[in-house]
């Protein structure tokens, strides 16, 4: 396929070769000409035979390339044994390189496979600002820078790719910028039925967790339902998680899909340590989440599953105690309309044998695109114990967020969003916000 | 020694162009002369046909392996040609969406690149020729005679019914 060599005499060819050619290519279009004279030309034939001319072109361009590798290879006396296969496989790897590779490399400069063969980072980042007020006593409005996201891929196989999500952020109280790697996975695809990731990911409870990771453009809201807010942010869900992950599909008829994690899960929030247990685990137990969700061809958007979880949670000042969780969601999204739909079910069981507690939570979301404009409206409902060993503080947290979100670019939103939070034995506080989401 | 290059050299052109002709000679007339869209593959692949809903599978990302266990590499042409404007519609969507769908199938880390986009018909041809996964998506005219055209719900180009008009 790759029969380079004979370019060889074509190239080294006397002028007095390349003097025929040309007089044998004249004489051919002479020839042509005088038959375009006698005869009519059929527009389509023309259309036809530029786009045949075309074609060859590219080809043209690409044996050219190829026989840049191969010149470049015999230069090298690194590499003395440099022979057409091993060309041809190093073409071969630069073909298959990401799209972006191509993209870079291929409409306006030559490629360079060689370089190609090798993993290269990709690296996207997501930022947002937002002005954020509300009617709470002693608190002022503010201006607040977001998350700053670099997410970094890396294709390393057919099968094996790398990726993670930094995220900077200022912390809320110190105004003091942190750095974490919020994802950080390397994953390995067997098949369409089992796909392994290993590192710190998001576990797979629920629909929103997995779908949005850290990045506010993404999400159509401002901000995410207080259900899956993060760990570090108040959250009471175990939303990050470090060890071993397995998804795949079990049925591509029904669109049914499995996920099984296992990892380190969260220890119990406090203020002086992280809730993800990235390095050391409080206790030898594991935390292990298995869940199954349905993409039905019949219906396209439409998305519904299930998931359960089960850690054991070894506070420093409380007994310890077991947690399962249990989610389910029905989400329909389209690229104009989305209806989310998702429910959890938190069961706190003491070891010390004091009764159990159960948290609800469950929030409904829905919006529709009219051109760049998307109004949207999300009610949300959280309702922790007041004998609850490890949420209390949150109690019964209900309330609608509404809100409109305007597409500046493909990669750039602004949205502005009212909401009103009512709490047990607590006034009601209303918020108004406004955030501009970007991704470069 | 000038006479022996420069007849070298013409048996290289008039082989080159042999080549050519020979392959127009070999893919169907009723495909040749279609404006209908080919959907290509490997010739070492050995599915040979798709139906409508596991083509869209593919487009979408939700299948990522061939039959035969090679991971799926698609190769469209870049925004703007009829191939891919006539392709990603097929899907329903914009080339805008189509680019964000992938970008947020990435971001999730449910696949590892976004589709291949080349400038030409030729570079998508070669990618799928040098890729036991390639995919590309041709119109009838411009086939390569040395790939593989697979049938769509039981359809090829130019055949009533065959979905890629």
């Amino acid at each position: 396929m790759y029969n380079i060599p004979s370019w060889g005499p074509f190239k080294r060819s006397s002028v007095s070769a390349y003097s025929l050619i040309i007089a044998l290519v004249l004489l051919c279009t002479g020839a042509s000409a005088q038959q375009s004279a006698s005869a009519p030309v059929d527009p389509e034939t023309v259309k036809a035979l530029l786009q045949r001319m075309q074609a060859l072109e590219d080809e043209v361009r690409t044996l050219r390339s190829q026989v840049q590798t191969l010149t470049a290879a015999q230069a090298n006396p690194a590499q003395p044994n440099t022979k057409e296969p091993e060309i041809a496989s190093a073409v071969a790897a630069a073909s298959s390189a990401p799209a972006q590779v191509a993209e870079e490399y291929g409409s306006h400069s030559q490629p360079r496979p060689m370089e190609m063969n090798t993993p290269r980072l990709q690296l996207r980042g997501y930022g947002d600002v937002s002005w954020n007020a509300k009617d709470l006593a002693g608190t002022t409005n503010s201006f607040a820078l977001g998350q700053l996201n670099l997410f970094i891929t890396s294709r390393l196989s057919d099968k094996a790719s790398f990726l993670a999500e930094t995220v900077i952020e200022a912390d809320q109280g110190t105004n003091e910028f942190g750095i974490e790697p919020e994802r950080l996975l390397f994953l390995y695809s067997v098949n369409d039925h089992l796909n392994f990731s290993v590192g710190r990911y998001h576990s797979s409870i629920g629909f929103y967790n997995t779908a949005y990771h850290h990045s506010a453009l993404m999400q159509t809201t401002m901000r995410r339902p207080f259900l899956f807010q993060f760990e570090d942010n108040g959250g009471i869900l175990p939303i990050h998680s470090v060890g071993v992950s397995a998804t795949g599909v079990i049925s591509s008829r029904l669109g049914m899909h499995y996920v099984a994690e296992i990892g380190n899960g969260r220890s119990a929030r406090t203020t002086i340590s992280n809730p993800v247990q990235n390095v050391t685990d409080d206790n030898n137990g594991k935390a292990f989440n298995l869940g199954l969700y349905f993409r039905p061809d019949a219906l396209r958007g439409l998305q519904f599953g299930f998931s359960g979880y089960h850690d054991h949670v070894t506070p420093l000042l409380s007994p310890n105690l077991t947690e399962d969780i249990y989610a389910g969601h029905v989400v329909y999204q389209t690229t104009h309309f989305e209806f989310l739909n998702e429910a959890v079910l938190l069961h706190h069981a003491p070891d010390s044998g004091a009764q159990a507690t159960n948290i609800p939570g469950f929030y409904s979301q829905i919006s529709k695109r009219f051109g760049n404009y998307r109004p949207y409206f999300r009610y949300e409902y959280v309702n922790v114990p007041a004998r609850d060993l490890l949420y209390s503080d949150v109690a019964l947290l209900h309330g609608p967020r509404a809100g409109l979100r305007y597409s500046l670019t493909e990669s750039a939103a602004f949205k502005v969003e009212f909401g009103r939070d009512m709490r047990r034995n607590l006034p009601s506080v209303n918020l108004v916000g406004t955030q501009l989401s970007f991704a470069f | 020694m000038t006479i022996k290059k420069t007849i070298s050299s013409l048996v290289v052109l008039v082989g080159l162009l042999q080549i050519g002709s020979e392959g127009s000679e070999q893919i169907p007339a009723s495909i040749k002369s279609s404006n209908d869209i080919a959907v290509v593959i490997n010739p070492k692949n050995d599915t040979s046909e798709l139906s409508s809903a596991d083509l869209r599978k593919i487009l979408l990302g939700d299948r990522r392996f061939w039959k035969n266990k090679a991971p799926l590499t698609i190769v469209l042409r870049e925004p703007g040609s009829r191939e891919r404007q006539d392709v990603i519609a097929s899907l329903g969507m914009s080339d805008a969406e189509f680019g964000q769908h992938w970008r947020d199938r990435v971001f999730r880390g449910e696949v590892s690149a976004v589709p291949l986009s080349v400038p030409s018909n030729g570079m998508a041809s070669q990618v799928v020729r040098d890729n036991a996964g390639g995919v590309t998506f041709v119109l009838g005219r411009n086939l390569s005679p040395d790939l593989k055209v697979l049938k769509i719900d039981g359809k090829l180009p130019g055949e009533a019914g065959y979905p890629l008009k």
